[in-house]
Order: structure tokens, then C-alpha cells, then sequence
């Protein structure tokens, strides 16, 4: 029984489970090279949008660690999910990957508006007269599945969320446009539409401006929550389906050549990254030991500091990979320490000293009061990380100034004459005696 | 010779009787409450005088605290002071080592009583080398039981002030005692004195000020004598040098303005020591004139020399709580935080009557009196007086200081009178003072005259009068002093006692259900209770030492709710603790001191915080519908009348507020940043907690564009399928399927 629940356990920790929410059965058909991928990596679960037996949490717990929505019709989810249950499936930790398309529904754009994402319309595509996939634009004359560089469509640098380097070009197909709120200071885009993109009715005369055009429209957006949940919004489902994902070129009509020519696809290693983003299971770290000391090795005392003493901080980071929690490696971005009281009286990089150890070391500012210990990093795509740890620094004690300073010999030696001065007028006084009149009569 | 025996006896029996009165008069509050410490001030002597004796004098010296003045801490050691802590720890000490085990709380509690009755015998002595022994015992029954020093020194009012009087009354007879042997032995004893006063009071600035204004004053009148040079001089030295030992003192004796009329005096006694020696040696007389004209040049030369030092820095000018005693208005102006104090108000003139009763009407005759047969020490007490009254007149708080005095000359008129009328066998004691003024002799002997009737109506009269004394003492002592004002009393219809324990509730609410670093905001009257209590962090208490700090919670309280969510992530604060008296009529809440807050935060912030913006459109400081905008989206009035609008605390409506007597403005209050954590039963203390930021990035906030005609084309395609299925599912098949896979 014991080893059973310990069999159990251990396979529960092994792989986080992950609700995988389709429109219909065929999905699974069609978006099966990803989903396979999902299912290698974690417990999958299936349920239909629409199931009357749709959880995402349960007395206040979630039943997943992952939900990824991939049902970008649904007008209403069934069982008892809706906007406010993604709110709390994600303040518990839950991280969620949502597909929008064209043919958005309004839960998904409610559940968009709730994290600060704006979709346009109902029918209403991401558009480019520039790199459209020339052998589908004759089928269907709309420009709605095109070719995006990914030189000047990607936001560059943040290798966790997006893998190394590498990527040609992404297949945009059926895509609705995303605009990120320019209050949501929490949500960045992954990939952007490069200039020639607008969104409007496929074939409809454009008669206002459109909602978003150019590098206004996002076509992926990434939020990190405080709580280091994490959401991708991806504005296009079936640039993911197996028929695009397995379509390794995109041929387009090149303007300025006169002639066809094809860039690759990556969507695949791109989604194969921000699904790993978006589960946590990349650029996932934490602080695993933090301790501070004197440097002196001879004074242990660490509950307390005194003003201008040097210090020694020591931060132990670990790595979220493949399932387990590891020592960081060496590429990890730097790591800030604070030393704060109002404001940062000191802030020092980390020096990394690799295994994931991380040490810094400092003078304490001649300044006394409450401090914090503040170890943080706010790099794009990895976990925030926040630790703090209260300290007090005193003023020094009355006896641990300096007993006799140079500057003070004037006033020891007044005082010390002044003693002896009073001294020798008191034995003046008292032993001296004048000649009185009547003695000198004497 | 047993006629003295049995007057020295009767005399001590007397005062002993007196101190006795005066300890057992001032325990109304341990009584009716219990033993327990009383306001705020005494809360942080306690906890000072705690932490001194679990563990040792010298940590208590580098006791540096972190749970005050978040996050910048308090040096204890340097910024109090300590002779309340020593005094209270070293009867602690002594009861110990005898073998009764008390706890410190006590021996605290009792302190300012024992230290009135002490403060009478000082007052019989200084009476008694200024007059006689008849007038000291009036004034030491006078100050036993008068209500203006009760005021702070009843059992449990652990301050600075219920030990201060005693060393200042000493001081002064010791001084006395000093000016008039002339001996440098109570010249260091006066010394020692105003040591332990120092160390006590900052209001032995008054004792510096006092002593070289009398030696002053009698230069003037010429009166110099050696004695006065001798007694002067020892005391200057050795107690400015003990003085300089207090680590809150430091340098200030010598640096300050406050200080500066000692030290000029002190260099004038030389100058004018040594003329005098020059006379007495050169016996000229036509010295006098260059004598009495290089005198006021010494003076003109010290007075402009510490102007000058001041000008140059070198010498600190006023501080501004010296400086707002002489120019009232000035701390409006421009120290707002020590004019919000109630006990820094000008005094009322009925504060006068209920604090001293008859005193103030006899005390001018005692004055009389000392004036018509003045003499070197007498002068004293008149200038004593003098200076008394004003500051009496200046700040409610120093009636204190006026108490004594008043005491004193009450003391002497009424010897006088008892004196003239009842002591008409008592041949010895009106030929003693037939011989000590001779002018009055053909007075007395009309006097003698006087009908027994008219003496005897006299001495009636009197003596009712001072039965009422008694009777208003104690009645007041009763009534209006003795109430902890951290338990508060109220009477049900019946005439039974309710007693209100909020303060303690919510105290112990904090310290058992907060984290042990929480920090906790609120108006700085309440930080010495909430470390003392609650044993948790505060940003500001009551030693406003930090006039930014305060403002800064000031200022978070008056503004919104956003941008005090603002202030107070920067400062770190997880709690919030309003006073609110709303629903049982407490006047002494928030609210009503709310506008001193504005105030305050103006002072550092202009930009931010405007007092004008608080009152309504009338002009009026108000929480009813005519209030302003900003006052209603005040933290503070979030804060207070949270949930208020739901309770009905009068017959016809809800959210009426039993202080200010209106119903409140704004009924429906959310909160967005904090939330309630804890309001005790009568309302009196609310505390909320501030939420973390939001994991979640901002909603969406304005709607969503719709062009309008394209919108239906766009609906269709799965839309039916979905929204139809589900509205079925909704309802009964989640309710069926109540287990769950795992």
C-alpha cells in the first residue's frame, strides 16, 4: 500500500499534468505533431470546450499545472469555467497557453481583456500583400497566410523563451490581430507582425482604420505573472495544425527578383520553445539557500550587523530542467543583490562561482537602521526573482570607538595639568601661611 | 526645649501624613482599572525600563531599536532620558536583592506616586528655607493632593515628569540652601541634583535658566556676596560637567542658546568677583562709578559674544520647541507637529480653577508678602513665579511647573493669615516676627486688637475653604485624571461600569495573529502602544524626532487610496491601524485628527497634500454629504467609516457618526489596495492589511470597438453549437458529477 502511494507520488511529480481544452475530436488529428510533443512531456488530458465537465480548479486547487486552450470559437466554455476561473486557475499557478484565430469566440476575447490583450473582431484577419503564400492566395485571394522574416518580426534575446537562434522565417495563417494594452506593463510580445501587416475583413474595402496594423499587431504575447505563472497568447491555431507545421517551405512571389522564392518554416521549433516557456519548464529558477556573514572568519554573528563592517552574501539559484530542480548554470544572467533601506544604499552584481553559487560581498554603509536584503532579477523570459531578508544594522556601541585619538592629546593633557595644578594649590594654600602682623611683632 | 521636641514631632508626623496622602490619592486608577501602565509616553518608558533590567545597563545604553521609526530605527541609548529608567530599574533592584519579588510593571506603576510624596517633602523644605516651617507644611499638603501635578504622576503615569518635580523642587532648595550658607558642599549637592534632573526631565533647561536668572537679578540689585560667587560657580561647573555625561545632553551646554544665559552669567560672576576684589583691595570710592560702568560693559560684551557665536554657527540658535514658547504663534506656523499636540494648547482659564482651586486667588498675597520682606533668596521665588505663570499660560503641559510655585505662596499667605488670626496666644511666634520686621510693629499691635469673633469667622472661613480644597482634589483626581486612557470606562444607565478594552484588544490581536516583522502604520500617537503592546513594528511614534517620516504617513492617509498604496509599498507596511470613535462616540479618533495630519504632511509635501481641499465647499471640516472630493477619497476616511454606512447606530438612519454627529457622506466604500483584517468590538480600533501587488497584469479598461454592421456576419460558424450546449451543461451536469478525476 505504502509503495504503491510512494509509486503514486513519484509519478505525480515526475509529470505535471496538463489540460489540453479542443473544439472538437478531429483536433486532436489535426494539431497532432504538436500535441504529441505535449503528450512526451507531460500527463495529458483532453476535454472538449463545450464539455459539460470542464474544471480548471476545484476547492480553491487546481486540477492542472497547465491549460492550453486550443478553442478559439468557444462562445462559452462548459462546466463551471469561465473568465474569472482562468483568473484563479493562474493566481494559483497555473500557467496557460490560449489559440486565438479569425474566427474568435467571446470567451476568448473576454479572457484576453482580462489580462490586458485586446483581439480585433470576429472575421477579421492579420493581413500581408507582402511574402502571402503564393500557391493558397490563389485558392483564396485574402493574403491571410504570408510569411513572416523572423529577423525583423521576433523579439530578440531572451533565449528561454524562444530557444537559440536560428529561426528563417514563421507561416502566418488566419491569424486575429492582438494589441497589448499599453497598460499591461506585464505582457510583451513574442512575435510581432513586421510593417506591411494590417487587419482587416478579408476582401471588404476598408472603410476606417483598422484596429492595429504594422508592428502594432502582436501575433504571440507572453505574460509573466507576479506569482511567476506564466501566458502565452497566441493570435493564430492553425499556423500550429500539422498540414502548416509540416509545410517546411513558404513559396512567395519576390518583388523585386520578378520570381518565386522560398524561405523555411520554423513554427515548429517556435512552438516547440514557447510551449516549454509556457509551462515553466524553461528559464524556471529559484533561490534554493541564501546565508550572509562577516567576512571575518573569527566572528560568527550573523543576526545583526554593525555599521561599515564588510560582509560576505552567498545565494544558491537552481534550475528548473527536465523535472528536476538543478544548480544553474554558468549562463545564467546576472543577479542583483540590494542592500536596501527606502532605497538601495548598495546594489552589486552576484559573482557567479558556478554550481549555482552566487557570492557578493560588501561593505555596510555607515548608516544604521532596518535593512533588506533584496537578491533580484527581472530578465525578460526567465522567473522573477524576489528574495528578501530583513537585518538590522546598528551604531557602533559605545565601546567600540577608538579609546585615544591623536586629535584629543590637547584635552588629555589640560585635564591631567589641571589635576596636578589643583594639586599643588591646594598644598600651596593649605600648608602656606603669611607672616601675620602679630607673629612679625613676635 | 520639649516644646520643639513636640513641633519637630508634630511636624514630621505631618509630612509623613502628607506623603502618605499623596501616594494613596494618586492610586484612583489601580483601582478602578487595574495596575496597569497608563497613555503613550509611559508605554515606551516602560518598555524602555524593561529592556534595561533583562538585561544590563550598558546594552540599555546601545539598545538600538528596530521596532521604531521603520526603517530607520532608534538609538535609545543617545535619545532619552535615562534617570526615569535608572530610578524605576534601581527600586526594582533594591525590592529584589530585600527579597520582594516584584515585576518591574509595578515598581513602574508606582513610581510617580512615590515620587509625589517625595515632592512634598522637597516642597517642605524649600518652603521652609524661603519662609517658615508653618507655610512649608501648607505647601507640601497643597502639593500632595493639587490636581495640576496629579495630573501626571498618578499610579501608572510611568513619565519623565512624575520624577521631575521632585528633582526640581530639591534643586531649588538646595540651591537656596547653597546661595545662603555660601558653602561649596551644597553648591556639588545642588549640582547633583540638577544632575538627576537632567537626566530625568528636559525641562531642566528651566532650572539652568532659573538659577543664573536669580544670580542675574540679584547683581543687579546689587547684592553680591561671596557666598553668592562660591555657591554659583561650584554649581555652574560640576552640574554642567554632569550634564554633559547624559548621552541625550552631549555638548548642549555648551552649544546652545539654552544654555547660554548659565554661561554668561557664570563669566559676569567672574568679572564681577574680580572687580570686587580690586575694590576691596583698592577701597577707592570713586572706584564705584568705573566699577558699576565696566560691570555693564562685561555684560554688553558676553550678551554680544553669544549672539555673535550664535550668528556663526558655532552655538546653535533656538531650537524651535524653546522658541514657540515665546512667540505662541510660531509652532502653528512652522512646526505643526508640536502644535498637534493637545497638551501643547494654550492653557484655558478654567484649567487654572480645576487644576489649583482657590491657589491661584491666594497666591498672589503669598507673593505680596515675599515681596514686602524680600530678601536675597526670596527673590527667588519670585521670579519663580514669574516665569511659571507665563509658561503656564503657554502650553497646558506646564501648569506643571506653575503647581509648585502656586502651592508654595498659597503656603505662605495662608501662614500669615493663620498666623494673624490664630496665633493670638502664641505670644513667641509674633514677637519672632515683630523681630524680623520691625516696620509691621505698630500694625500687629492694632492687630492684637482685632474682636475673636472676626478671627474666629476668618479662621472658619479659611478652613471651609480648604476643605473644599480637599474635596475638589479629589473629586478631580477622581473624575478627570485617573483613567489609564488605554482601558476606557463608560457608565450603562444603571450607574454600573462598562469597561471598553479595545485598545488591548486590538494590541493583542496584532500580537498573536502577525508575522513577527510586520510593520504596522498608524498615526504616531499610537507607535509607543503598538510596540509596547503589541510588540510589532512601527513607522512613526512619539518621539517625533523625524518630522519627514511623519509627514510622509500623514500624507499617505489623506491621500487616495492609489497613491497611498504608493507610499506605503515604499515604506514597507503591512499593516494599517486607524482610530475610529464613530460608533460609541470616542472623540479622541482619527477623524478629529485627521486635519492636523493634512497639516503636517503640507508642511513637507505642498505639491501633494493641500489642507484647503479638505474642507467642503461651505468651508467646513466635515464627513457628512457636503464633504469635499479629496476628504472622501482620503485613506483615512476609507479607513474609518469602512462598512460604517451598513450599521445603524441611530433611530432613523444608518452610518451616523456618534462624534461628530451627522451621518456620514459616503456610505458604500470599497476598498481596493487593503483590506479589513480586524475591528474590535466597539470600533474603536479598525486595522487593515495592505494586499500584495496584483499577480495579474491590468484588465482591459475601455471596451472594445465594435463596427457594428459586420459583427452579426461574423457570428455564425460554431456558435450555435457551443452556446447551445452549454447553458444545459451548466446547470444540472456539473452538480450531478461531484467526483472528480484526479
Amino acid at each position: 500500500m505504502i509503495l504503491h502511494a510512494l509509486l503514486l507520488g513519484a509519478a505525480f511529480a515526475a509529470r505535471a499534468k496538463m489540460l489540453v481544452v479542443l473544439e472538437n475530436d478531429r483536433m486532436k488529428e489535426q494539431y497532432s505533431s504538436v500535441l504529441n510533443q505535449l503528450n512526451g512531456k507531460f500527463e495529458t488530458h483532453y476535454k472538449l470546450a463545450d464539455d459539460a465537465d470542464l474544471h480548471l480548479v476545484k476547492y480553491g486547487k487546481n486540477i492542472y499545472q497547465n491549460a492550453v486552450i486550443m478553442a478559439p470559437s468557444t462562445e462559452q466554455f462548459g462546466g463551471d469555467v469561465t473568465t474569472k476561473t482562468f483568473v484563479e486557475f493562474t493566481q494559483n499557478g497555473g500557467n496557460l497557453m490560449v489559440f486565438a484565430s479569425s474566427n474568435i469566440g467571446d470567451a476568448i476575447r473576454e479572457l484576453g481583456a482580462e489580462f490586458g490583450i485586446e483581439y480585433d473582431e470576429t472575421g477579421t484577419k492579420v493581413m500581408s500583400h507582402m511574402n502571402y503564400d503564393y500557391e493558397r492566395d490563389q485558392l483564396q485571394h485574402d493574403h491571410s497566410r504570408f510569411s513572416l522574416k523572423a529577423s525583423d518580426s521576433f523579439l530578440g534575446g531572451s533565449e528561454p523563451i524562444v530557444g537559440p537562434p536560428g529561426y528563417a522565417s514563421l507561416l502566418i495563417d488566419n491569424a486575429v490581430a492582438m494589441k497589448i494594452d499599453k497598460k499591461n506593463t506585464l505582457a510583451f510580445p513574442i512575435v510581432k507582425c513586421n510593417s506591411y501587416c494590417y487587419s482587416w475583413f478579408p476582401n471588404e474595402p476598408i472603410s476606417e482604420y483598422p484596429m492595429a496594423v504594422g508592428r502594432d499587431i502582436s501575433l504571440l504575447a507572453g505574460i509573466q505573472l507576479r506569482n511567476n505563472a506564466r501566458i502565452v497568447f497566441a493570435s493564430s491555431l492553425s499556423m500550429f495544425s500539422n498540414k502548416l507545421i509540416r509545410q517546411k517551405f513558404v513559396t512567395y512571389w519576390d518583388n523585386n527578383k520578378n520570381e518565386h522564392a522560398r524561405y523555411q518554416n520554423s513554427v515548429s521549433k517556435l512552438a516547440m520553445h514557447v510551449f516549454a516557456w509556457g509551462s515553466n519548464n524553461s528559464g524556471t529558477f529559484r533561490i534554493s539557500g541564501f546565508q550572509h556573514k562577516l567576512l571575518d572568519k573569527e566572528n560568527s554573528r550573523n543576526d545583526f550587523y554593525y555599521i561599515n563592517e564588510e560582509i560576505e552574501v552567498v545565494a544558491f539559484v537552481e534550475e528548473y530542467v527536465d523535472d528536476n530542480w538543478e544548480p544553474t548554470s554558468l549562463t545564467f544572467p546576472q543577479l542583483w543583490l540590494d542592500f536596501h533601506r527606502l532605497d538601495p544604499f548598495i546594489r552589486i552584481p552576484f559573482a557567479n562561482e558556478g554550481g549555482g553559487k552566487f557570492r557578493a560581498t560588501f561593505k555596510v554603509p555607515d548608516t544604521y537602521g532596518v535593512f533588506n536584503f533584496i537578491i533580484w532579477q527581472t530578465k525578460l523570459g526567465h522567473t522573477y526573482i524576489e528574495h528578501k531578508q530583513q537585518i538590522t544594522v546598528r551604531p557602533l556601541r559605545h565601546d567600540m570607538y577608538e579609546r585615544f585619538i591623536a586629535s584629543a592629546y590637547p584635552y588629555y593633557f589640560s585635564s591631567f595639568s589641571m589635576m596636578l595644578g589643583v594639586t599643588l594649590m591646594s598644598f600651596a594654600i593649605l600648608y602656606h601661611r603669611d607672616v601675620s602682623p602679630a607673629k612679625k611683632n613676635n | 526645649m520639649s516644646r520643639l521636641g513636640v513641633s519637630s514631632l508634630l511636624t514630621l508626623v505631618v509630612l509623613l501624613g502628607v506623603s502618605m496622602l499623596g501616594f494613596f490619592s494618586r492610586l484612583f486608577a489601580v483601582i478602578r482599572f487595574e495596575s496597569i501602565i497608563h497613555e503613550f509616553d509611559p508605554w515606551f518608558n516602560y518598555r524602555a525600563t524593561y529592556q534595561m533590567v533583562t538585561t544590563n545597563f550598558y546594552d540599555f545604553l546601545n539598545w538600538f531599536d528596530e521596532l521604531a521609526w521603520y526603517p530607520l530605527g532608534r538609538i535609545v541609548g543617545g535619545t532619552v532620558y535615562p534617570g526615569l529608567m535608572i530610578t524605576a530599574g534601581g527600586i526594582h533592584y533594591f525590592l529584589n536583592a530585600l527579597g520582594f519579588t516584584t515585576h518591574i510593571q509595578d515598581v513602574c506603576v508606582f513610581t510617580a506616586p512615590i515620587f509625589s510624596g517625595l515632592t512634598a517633602i522637597a516642597t517642605y523644605f524649600l518652603t521652609k528655607e524661603l519662609w517658615n516651617a508653618g507655610a512649608g507644611l501648607f505647601a507640601a499638603a497643597f502639593i500632595a493632593i493639587a490636581p495640576g501635578y496629579i495630573s501626571r504622576s498618578v499610579a501608572g503615569s510611568f513619565d519623565n515628569e512624575g520624577i521631575a518635580i521632585f528633582a526640581l523642587q530639591c534643586s531649588f532648595f538646595l540651591w537656596i540652601r547653597a546661595m545662603r550658607t555660601g558653602s561649596m558642599f551644597w553648591g556639588i549637592m545642588t549640582a547633583f541634583c540638577y544632575f538627576y534632573m537632567v537626566s530625568a526631565w528636559g525641562g531642566y533647561v528651566y532650572i539652568i535658566n532659573l538659577i543664573p536668572l536669580h544670580v542675574f537679578c540679584l547683581l543687579l540689585m546689587g547684592r553680591y556676596e561671596s557666598k553668592l560667587y562660591v555657591s554659583y560657580t561650584t554649581f555652574y561647573c560640576v552640574g554642567q560637567l554632569m550634564a554633559m555625561n547624559i548621552p541625550f545632553v552631549g555638548f548642549q551646554p555648551i552649544k546652545t542658546s539654552e544654555h547660554m544665559a548659565s554661561a554668561g552669567v557664570f563669566a559676569l560672576l567672574q568679572c564681577y568677583g574680580f572687580l570686587d576684589y580690586l575694590r576691596s583691595k583698592l577701597g577707592e570710592k570713586e572706584f564705584k562709578r568705573a566699577f558699576y560702568l565696566f560691570v555693564t560693559l562685561c555684560a554688553g560684551a558676553i550678551f554680544a559674544g553669544v549672539v555673535g557665536l550664535t550668528m556663526l554657527g558655532v552655538v546653535a540658535p533656538w531650537s524651535g520647541r524653546f522658541y514657540s514658547l515665546f512667540d505662541t504663534g510660531y509652532a502653528r506656523i512652522h512646526i505643526p507637529i508640536i502644535s498637534s499636540v493637545s497638551e501643547h494648547q494654550p492653557t484655558m482659564w478654567t484649567s487654572f480653577i480645576t487644576d489649583l482651586h482657590f491657589l491661584p486667588a491666594v497666591a498672589p498675597a503669598g507673593l505680596w508678602y515675599t515681596i514686602r520682606n524680600y530678601d536675597s533668596a526670596k527673590i527667588f521665588l519670585v521670579i519663580y513665579a514669574a516665569f511659571s505663570c507665563y509658561f503656564a499660560g503657554i502650553m497646558v503641559r506646564l501648569m506643571l511647573t506653575l503647581t509648585p510655585v502656586v502651592c508654595m505662596l498659597g503656603g505662605i499667605a495662608l501662614n500669615v493669615t493663620f498666623d494673624h488670626f490664630f496665633g493670638e496666644d502664641n505670644e513667641e511666634t509674633q514677637v519672632e516676627k515683630a523681630k524680623k520686621d520691625a516696620k509691621k510693629n505698630d500694625e500687629e499691635e492694632k492687630e492684637e486688637a482685632t474682636p475673636i469673633a472676626i478671627k474666629l469667622t476668618v479662621v472658619m472661613a479659611l478652613t471651609g475653604l480648604l476643605c473644599q480644597f480637599a474635596v475638589h482634589c479629589t473629586y478631580i483626581t477622581s473624575n478627570y485624571y485617573s483613567s489609564p486612557s488605554v482601558v476606557l470606562a463608560s457608565s450603562r444607565p444603571d450607574g454600573s461600569r462598562n469597561i471598553i478594552d479595545d485598545y488591548r484588544e486590538a494590541y493583542y490581536w496584532l500580537r498573536t495573529n502577525t508575522d513577527d516583522d510586520a510593520t504596522i502604520m498608524s498615526w504616531w500617537d499610537y507607535g509607543y502602544q503598538i510596540s509596547g503592546m503589541a510588540n510589532r513594528t512601527t513607522l512613526v511614534d512619539n518621539n517625533t524626532w523625524n518630522n519627514s517620516h511623519i509627514a510622509m504617513v500623514g500624507r499617505a492617509m489623506a491621500s487616495n487610496e492609489d497613491d497611498a498604496y504608493d507610499i506605503m509599498q515604499e515604506l514597507g507596511v503591512d499593516y494599517v491601524l486607524v482610530i475610529f470613535g464613530g460608533l460609541l462616540g470616542y472623540s479622541g479618533d482619527d477623524i478629529n485628527k485627521f486635519l492636523w495630519m493634512v497639516r503636517i504632511a503640507e508642511g513637507e509635501h505642498p505639491n501633494h497634500v493641500k489642507e484647503q481641499n479638505f474642507f467642503s465647499a461651505q468651508g467646513q471640516y466635515t464627513v457628512d454629504k457636503s464633504m469635499s472630493k479629496t476628504m472622501k477619497n482620503s485613506l483615512m476616511y476609507k479607513l474609518s467609516y469602512y462598512k460604517f454606512g451598513e450599521v445603524r447606530t441611530h433611530a432613523q438612519m444608518s452610518g451616523f457618526d456618534r462624534v461628530r454627529n451627522v451621518e456620514i457622506g459616503h456610505k458604500n466604500i470599497k476598498l481596493k489596495h487593503v483590506e479589513e483584517a480586524y475591528t474590535t468590538e466597539h470600533w474603536i480600533v479598525r486595522i487593515y492589511r495592505v494586499k500584495k501587488p496584483s499577480n495579474k497584469s491590468k484588465k482591459l479598461t475601455h471596451k472594445l470597438s465594435q463596427r457594428k454592421k459586420k459583427t452579426k456576419v461574423a457570428r455564425k460558424g460554431r456558435k450555435g453549437v457551443l452556446s447551445t450546449t452549454i447553458p444545459a451543461a451548466k446547470g444540472a451536469n456539473t452538480r450531478q458529477k461531484a467526483s472528480f478525476e484526479l
